[in-house]
Formats: C-alpha cells, sequence, structure tokens
C-alpha cells in the first residue's frame, strides 16, 4: 500500500477520536425490505412482459374501441345478434373488455399475495 | 464466504444473500457517506439508496475491482449528489496556517478524552466535505491511492495534492478551536 508519510497512524488514531455516528434504526433491515419491493416490481414486469400478447391485445380492443371501429364488428354481426337479442353486441364487448382488465388484476392481487405471505 | 460467493448468489436469484453484503458493508458505507453529508437523516437515506442501487447493478459488477471500492464509489456519488441538491457545500478558505502538528498533536494527548472528541469534532464539522472525505478514506478506510482513484474517480496526484490540504487544513481549524477555547477562558 502506498502510504503518503509515516505518520498515518498517528493522524488516524487523532481523527479517529471524532464522533462516529450511528444509523438511529435498522438500516440491514430496511434495505432489504425495499430490495423485496424492487424484486416484486422486476417479478411482475417480467411475468407481463412475457404474457405481451395479453397487453396488445387489451390494446388494440381499447383502442379500436376507442375510435369507434368496433362499430364494424357491431354493424356486421349487429344486426344479426341484435335480431334476437337487442344490445348483445354492446354487452358482449364490455363483458371481454372488463374480463380482461379484470383477469389482470386479479393475477397482479395472487402474485403480490404470494410475496407478502410466503 | 468472500464477497465473490454472496454476488455470485444474488445474480443467480437469491437476493436474501445480498443481506451479507449489507451488514459486511453497512457502516463503513455510512461513515464515508456521514464524512460528506454530516446529517444523520441524508446519511440514512443515502446509504439505502446506495445499497439499492448496487443491488440493481449487480449484474455489472465485473470484479476487477474489490466489492467494497466499488460500492464506495456508488456511495460516494450518491452522497455528492445529494449534498448539491442541498447546497450544502462548504468552501475551504484560501489560507492555510503553518502548524507545528507534532506539538498539536500532543497538546490534544494530554486532554480528556471527551475534551478531545469536542475539538475535533468541531474542526471536521468546518472541513470542506471533499477534504473530510479524502481524510475519511484514506485515514480512517485505510484505502490505498489506487483505491481511492476509483472510488473519487481522481488521479493520485490530484488526491496526494487533498490529502495535503485536507491534513493542514484540519490542524489550522484545530488550532484555532484550541486558541478560540483558550481566549473565552481568559
Amino acid at each position: 500500500m502506498e502510504k503518503i508519510d509515516d505518520t498515518k497512524k498517528e493522524f488516524a488514531e487523532l481523527l479517529s477520536k471524532a464522533t462516529q455516528a450511528k444509523p438511529s434504526f435498522d438500516l440491514t433491515a430496511s434495505i432489504m425490505n425495499k430490495i423485496q419491493r424492487v424484486d416484486i416490481k422486476s417479478e411482475l414486469f417480467d411475468k407481463y412482459m412475457k404474457r405481451s400478447w395479453f397487453f396488445i391485445g387489451l390494446a388494440i380492443l381499447l383502442a379500436l374501441k376507442a375510435v369507434s371501429y368496433l362499430d364494424y364488428f357491431q354493424v356486421a354481426f349487429g344486426s344479426w345478434v341484435n335480431g334476437f337479442l337487442p344490445g348483445a353486441i354492446e354487452f358482449f364487448i364490455y363483458t371481454i373488455l372488463a374480463s380482461l382488465a379484470g383477469l389482470f388484476f386479479y393475477q397482479l392481487n395472487s402474485l403480490l399475495e404470494k410475496r407478502v405471505f410466503h | 464466504m468472500t464477497d465473490q460467493f454472496y454476488i455470485q448468489k444474488v445474480i443467480e436469484g437469491d437476493s436474501e444473500s445480498f443481506r451479507f453484503l449489507v451488514e459486511r458493508y453497512r457502516d463503513k458505507a455510512f461513515s464515508v457517506a456521514f464524512s460528506v453529508l454530516r446529517n444523520q437523516v441524508f446519511t440514512e437515506d443515502v446509504v439505502q439508496e446506495s445499497f439499492i442501487r448496487a443491488y440493481r447493478k449487480i449484474e455489472t459488477f465485473r470484479g476487477d475491482a474489490a466489492f467494497s471500492t466499488w460500492l464506495m464509489r456508488i456511495v460516494v456519488n450518491e452522497a455528492i449528489k445529494v449534498l448539491r441538491k442541498k447546497k450544502k457545500e462548504i468552501e475551504g478558505h484560501k489560507e492555510l496556517a503553518n502548524v507545528n502538528e507534532p506539538q498539536l498533536n500532543n497538546s490534544i494527548k494530554l486532554m480528556q478524552k471527551r475534551e478531545q472528541r469536542i475539538y475535533i469534532d468541531k474542526a471536521m464539522k468546518q472541513m470542506p466535505q471533499r477534504e473530510a472525505l479524502v481524510l475519511q478514506l484514506y485515514y480512517l478506510e485505510d484505502l490505498s491511492l489506487k483505491e481511492m482513484e476509483e472510488v473519487m474517480a481522481l488521479k493520485a496526484d490530484h488526491i496526494k495534492v487533498l490529502l495535503y490540504r485536507a491534513r493542514k487544513r484540519f490542524y489550522t481549524l484545530l488550532e484555532q478551536e484550541l486558541k478560540h477555547e483558550l481566549t473565552a477562558i481568559i
């Protein structure tokens, strides 16, 4: 080890007499807690990126609905379905969207429960 | 177990192994951060943030330097970031007195431990953070110049100059504190 001068030890002894600050709580526990949360976020991200088809599908459906393109679907099949069941197409579309959203939150909840209780 | 053992386990997915590294370097990280920040709360935040950053980036640790050096680099960078954000950087006065260091050392040694701590704390509080940091790293954490180059991202010559100035300034401040106390008594 390279030394600047021979009085390093003496000066180090002098400095070591200063008050050594200590943390006011269990830093290790706090750090490990935060790391667990980092892990959960990473896991979620990995899990759902792998199922990107799910998001792509949901995004397309929502976008189509927003720009009223699903209206074409409604027109194509609407008259046939609405013929024997009025409003069925609208009901069908919204049910699918709500189910996809529900599935997403259900999976999210299961994952969080697994991490918290196990 | 070596640091490399735990690092490998963390990379393989065993995040609990990171706890061993936290336990091993927590106090060192705290001392180094505190030497820069001089504030308990900021220091606690910086230490936590540093370890989390180290955890996130652990796969980028190449092993060509010691893990402790790599970690201290993160701690120092985080501490300096906070220091600048809080605008609590202390500028050093240009004048450094020629102090009789051995005589001053002897004077301090004659004091009670409690008194020693008071004067040394007062002197350290007035040190510019960069200089306090080099003193901490070189004299208390016993880092080599090479390690300090990596931690502080400075060349060895620059560090030597900083160390020289830091030591001189410390003694100057210490002498001022002692003189000030003597004047107050008289």
